[in-house]
């Protein structure tokens, strides 16, 4: 009895329950829409064309160009953010002077700046700069919210023993604020791949990427949804993947701090 | 002396002759190179007359939505447009353009998804896509305003209201009729089998109008761009469209063997085999006319589909 119990609490069996809960779903979605691959596709046809997209070498070219614009658009977004967000961390009045900016940021609806980027940056990066965009806000919060979290006690002692206002910001409170700014990187990477994917959509590049794949397979048979439910189903496994190194990146963070 | 200034006078009028014959080749439109070019093309039917260039990274195919941006900025040397829109960018926002070429001649057609079996009559729910544009335009043309028609963004979802009948965005209504473009029409057929091509609307068009032409989509030609250029792309053009007219098989295969159907289908939104078949048989309405000597056929299209008022000759290239 305590083994079976033990067996339904592992970590492992959960996610292994969690992932069959949401086929069993999907499979009665999917036969209840019924039509095949007309209107949602089931996990079997799904996963068959799948296979063959991963067959096809314009699938790994896409997923390239899709990661290589999410990654520099992120990058370009946690430099900024880190810049900002730690002198903001260290100086109150700053972090108010630039919350309207944060509101903007957060608030702005994306496709009413993907029009601009499209204009100014052609199809192929505009994706990018929605990219930092949607994910330029998350991670300056995450580094503010990790900054204020610090205790007074060691503010108070930081006041006490460093002369200088760099040496406690770069090797006490930066890595106080890392486990914020991991799971702030995190979450912004997952929706970050998400806007790239629905940018390319809208900006209609036709070379490589996700959503430009989304679009090709949709005009070459827009009867069938499967290498649709296909290409959702790449990206869903690429941030599993990311969330997944960031997991083990935290976990060993975790443990040096400790 | 006298030796040395005759070699020299003559070895100076080689040179000269020379140089006057290096000049004649520059000039010879088949010698310039155009791929440098920066051209502008909507995803589709026109960008099959670049299928030389169409993996170019001077080319640009793009959403339709895109147009706008392309005329307002003036950047490209050459834009593939639909022609009412290249032609009332130019009249009204002084884009910096003209026309030069027709390349897509239409490509439209009504299908019946085989619900209806007595003919399209005034009730018949009637499915168009793009409101206000061409297609729309056209159907209200040839058959006129008072019909049961019903709207969806684009082809890709007038296709699947052929293939099921059904219109999803409006609580699955039975649909009767659809106004389908090529790219795209033989799937629709093959993956319903009660549907049926119910008519061409580029042969009604002709028959309302005296065998006038759909002079759908063009090329227009920066105005900064050098004239030698231009004529040497558009000679260019001329050529590529009447080969692939004359065997799209073969130049299929040539031009398109390594290239997987997907990939072609995010330029042209088909794939290598509808591809042969509708250019073999006409019906993706590909050809090459220059603008200039077809005035009188844009005119009509544009005062005909209320499109746009009569073209001044300045506008032509």
């Amino acid at each position: 009895m305590k083994q079976a119990k033990r067996f339904i609490s592992n970590h492992y069996t959960l996610i292994t329950l969690g992932i069959l809960f949401v086929l069993a779903i999907w499979s009665l979605v999917s036969f209840k829409d019924g039509n095949g691959t007309f209107l949602f596709p089931s996990p079997f046809d799904t996963f068959k064309s799948l296979g063959e997209l991963l067959k096809s070498s314009y699938t790994y070219k896409s997923i390239g160009w899709t990661l290589l614009r999410t990654f520099l658009g992120f990058l370009i977004s946690l430099v900024l953010a880190l810049f900002l967000g730690l002198i903001a961390g260290n100086y109150k009045n700053l972090q108010t002077f630039f919350k309207p900016l944060i509101i903007v940021f957060k608030a702005v609806p994306t496709a009413a700046f993907v029009y601009l980027f499209l204009a100014r940056n052609g199809s192929r990066w505009a994706p990018m700069y929605i990219v930092m965009l949607v994910s330029f806000p998350i991670i300056y919060e995450s580094i503010i919210g990790g900054m204020n979290s610090i205790e007074d006690e060691i503010l108070d002692q930081i006041k006490i023993d460093c002369l200088d206002p760099f040496t406690p910001l770069f090797k006490i409170k930066l890595p106080l604020t890392f486990p914020f700014l991991v799971i702030g990187m995190t979450s912004s990477f997952a929706l970050s791949i998400k806007t790239e994917i629905m940018a390319e959509i809208i900006t209609g590049d036709t070379n490589y990427g996700l959503g430009a794949m989304i679009s090709a397979y949709r005009n070459l048979d827009p009867t069938d949804l499967s290498p649709i439910f296909a290409i959702a189903l790449i990206a869903i496994i690429i941030v599993l993947i990311i969330t997944l190194i960031a997991h083990l990146i935290e976990i060993r963070i975790k443990r040096n701090i400790q | 002396m006298n030796k040395i200034n005759k070699l020299t006078i003559a070895s100076l009028l080689t040179l000269l002759l020379l140089g006057c014959s290096n000049k004649k080749e520059d000039t010879d439109p088949s010698k310039i190179d155009t791929s440098d070019l920066t051209v502008c093309c909507p995803i589709g039917a026109p960008a099959m007359a670049l299928y030389n260039r169409l993996f170019s990274d001077k080319v640009e195919i793009n959403a339709p939505s895109n147009v706008e941006t392309w005329f307002s900025e003036g950047k490209s040397d050459i834009i593939f447009a639909p022609t009412n829109a290249g032609i009332n960018f130019i009249n009204k926002k002084n884009a910096n353009y003209k026309i030069a070429a027709t390349v897509t001649f239409g490509n439209f057609y009504l299908a019946s998804t085989g619900n209806d079996n007595d003919g399209l009559d005034k009730d018949d729910y009637v499915v168009i896509f793009q409101k206000g544009n061409i297609p729309d335009k056209l159907f209200q043309y040839i058959y006129g305003n008072d019909y049961n028609a019903h709207y969806v963004a684009d082809n890709a979802a007038a296709i699947r209201c052929l293939v099921s009948g059904k219109d999803e965005s409006n609580n699955n209504a039975s649909v009767d009729y659809v106004l389908v473009a090529q790219p795209g029409l033989y799937r629709g057929l093959e993956k319903n089998k009660n549907a049926t091509l119910y008519s061409n609307l580029q042969s009604e068009y002709k028959k309302k109008t005296n065998n006038e032409e759909i002079t759908q989509a063009s090329i227009f030609i920066n105005n900064d761009l050098a004239l030698d250029k231009a004529n040497a792309f558009l000679d260019e053009i001329e050529s590529d469209v009447k080969a692939l007219l004359a065997d799209p098989n073969t130049v299929v295969d040539n031009v398109f063997g390594d290239i997987e159907d997907v990939q072609l289908s995010a330029k042209l939104s088909v794939g290598k085999e509808d591809l042969k078949a509708s250019i073999k048989d006409g019906s993706m309405g590909l050809g090459y006319k220059k603008a200039k000597e077809n005035k009188e056929a844009i005119d009509k299209f544009l005062t005909n589909l209320s499109l746009g008022n009569e073209t001044s000759e300045e506008i032509y290239f």
